[in-house]
């Protein structure tokens, strides 16, 4: 670390601690998180062209490392920037594990939005719940294109049996953003209620995740798998009617 | 102790490399905390650090949660590591926050093509999808309007109007199937499609373009009339009684 870093991520430090986050403008915010990666006045350049070619804080942080590379950005300096919604995931998740209550389909819900924000890919998570809707864990099961054919429903099935699971709840998204299940979203629901059936463990819903929106496929396609009325406070905003 | 060259080295590049194949999945709390820990203390042992950290605040989500005093109170932490920590929690806020408030743009004519193949997974007949947009160029709804050709007599222009007016939609994009052969529109799509854009013009909805898709392939049919959808032309075959009925709403 060169002279100038040193004395530049101490100033920022202090203005962080003395002003608050709100005081810094998204750029800068990103400059000085560069900072920790590369020297000050690369790290202010790096900051600036990010902005102009991504527009948006979120969109840099979100954005693939091929890109970034293009950019001129060092693996080193790509990998910091995908951790920070990484790192955001991962503590939603193990603040959730053992601890909260997830008997509304809205909680898992809004939970699954934060797990899936630094995801691009298609990727199926499960749920696992205990009886008093508890979370028990949540396993990536499944990456790149999915439908129920490439989705190996037994080893859910095995995961789910062995972390002591009374409840499942299946999630999957659709980075392309849209919010219309696929009638082999629904087919795929069918079967995994089936399987989870025969060992006794409740599939409570099947979550598609759009950007920040989501939708309970059981709920919006009860037949022939009717949705527990008290897992809903109130019916989200339904999906376009076909 | 030289610079690249230090004893912890061998281990910082097989946890990135870890990183980088799957994300923080099967990350340990103590791993994850250690992989940060590294862009602060770059020729340090982090997992010592790592491990005290959670000693102290018991979870990943304490450690983020922790203020500066608490933090700097654990050995080993300075000011930059706290600053590193309170970075990385309000830039993920802000982005969180951001991605919240704005729905994406579909601005963009690959961007939307994306969109519309996303509609059609598995369908296996020919149909018509109808995506409205605001005035931001954001998405309000897409649903399926037809099913059957699109040249079809029995498509009629208010079965698109109505759902725009409905939502309130500033722009549409139309989407139609051709499940049993190339993406090319004939003749007729290309006059249908020059019908329903002038119907949803006259109640100000503006027809963006309509994507003829088969499998993973899309046209866009404005390249198939000439001037594209910008200039909507006639009005003559739509019957007159429509343009009065409009007019007569025009002036209450």
């Amino acid at each position: 670390m060169n002279k100038q870093t040193a004395l530049f991520r101490a100033e920022q430090a202090a203005r962080l601690r003395a002003q608050g986050a709100d005081d810094f403008t998204d750029r800068q915010l990103l400059q000085f998180l560069l900072s920790y990666a590369l020297p000050a006045e690369v790290a202010e350049h790096r900051a600036t062209a990010l902005f102009d070619t991504f527009g948006t804080l979120h969109a840099v942080l979100t954005a693939p490392e091929a890109a970034l590379r293009e950019q001129g950005l060092p693996d080193h300096a790509a990998l910091l920037l995908s951790l920070v919604l990484q790192v955001r995931a991962f503590v939603a998740e193990h603040a959730a594990r053992g601890v909260r209550r997830f008997d509304k389909a809205e909680l898992l819900g809004r939970y699954l939005v934060e797990i899936y924000a630094p995801v691009r890919v298609e990727t199926v998570y499960l749920c696992l719940l205990d009886a008093q809707y508890k979370l028990l864990d949540t396993v990536r099961v499944a990456e790149g294109s999915v439908n129920s054919a490439n989705l190996n429903i037994r080893r859910m099935v095995e995961r789910a049996l062995e972390g002591g699971a009374s409840f499942a709840v299946v999630a999957h998204n659709h980075p392309s953003g849209n919010t219309q299940p696929s009638s082999q979203d629904l087919a795929t629901t069918a079967r995994l209620h089936a399987a989870f059936s025969v060992v006794g463990i409740t599939l409570l819903e099947h979550i598609l995740v759009a950007g920040n929106r989501f939708v309970p496929l059981i709920l919006h396609a009860p037949d022939p798998y009717p949705p527990r009325p008290d897992f809903y406070t109130e019916p989200p905003p339904a999906p376009d009617p076909r | 102790m030289e610079k690249g060259n230090h004893p912890g080295k061998g281990h910082r590049s097989r946890v990135k490399q870890k990183f980088r194949a799957g994300g923080l999945t099967g990350f340990l709390p103590h791993e994850m905390l250690e992989l940060l820990l590294f862009y602060a203390l770059p020729y340090k042992d982090t997992k010592p650090l790592a491990r005290r950290l959670l000693d102290r605040f018991t979870s990943p989500t304490g450690v983020f949660d922790a203020t500066e005093a608490q933090l700097l109170s654990v050995e080993g932490i300075g000011q930059q590591t706290a600053a590193l920590f309170a970075l990385v929690r309000h830039i993920g806020e802000r982005a969180a926050q951001m991605s919240e408030s704005s729905d994406p743009c579909y601005n963009d004519y690959e961007r939307m093509g994306e969109f519309v193949l996303s509609c059609f997974e598995g369908e296996t007949q020919a149909c018509t999808y109808l995506i409205l947009l605001n005035n931001r160029f954001q998405i309000i709804s897409s649903r399926k309007v037809f099913e059957g050709r699109f040249s079809s007599a029995a498509l009629q222009p208010k079965m698109l109007v109505l759902p725009a007016l409905e939502q309130r939609a500033s722009m549409a994009v139309l989407a139609s199937s051709h499940p049993d052969r190339i993406p090319r529109p004939d003749e007729y799509e290309v006059e249908t499609t020059r019908a329903m854009s002038d119907a949803f013009y006259l109640v100000g909805v503006k027809l963006l373009e309509h994507y003829i898709v088969s499998g993973h392939h899309y046209v866009p049919i404005s390249r198939c009339i000439p001037g594209g959808l910008e200039e909507p032309v006639a009005y003559d075959h739509f019957n007159a009684s429509r343009t009065i009925a409009l007019g007569k709403e025009g002036k209450p």
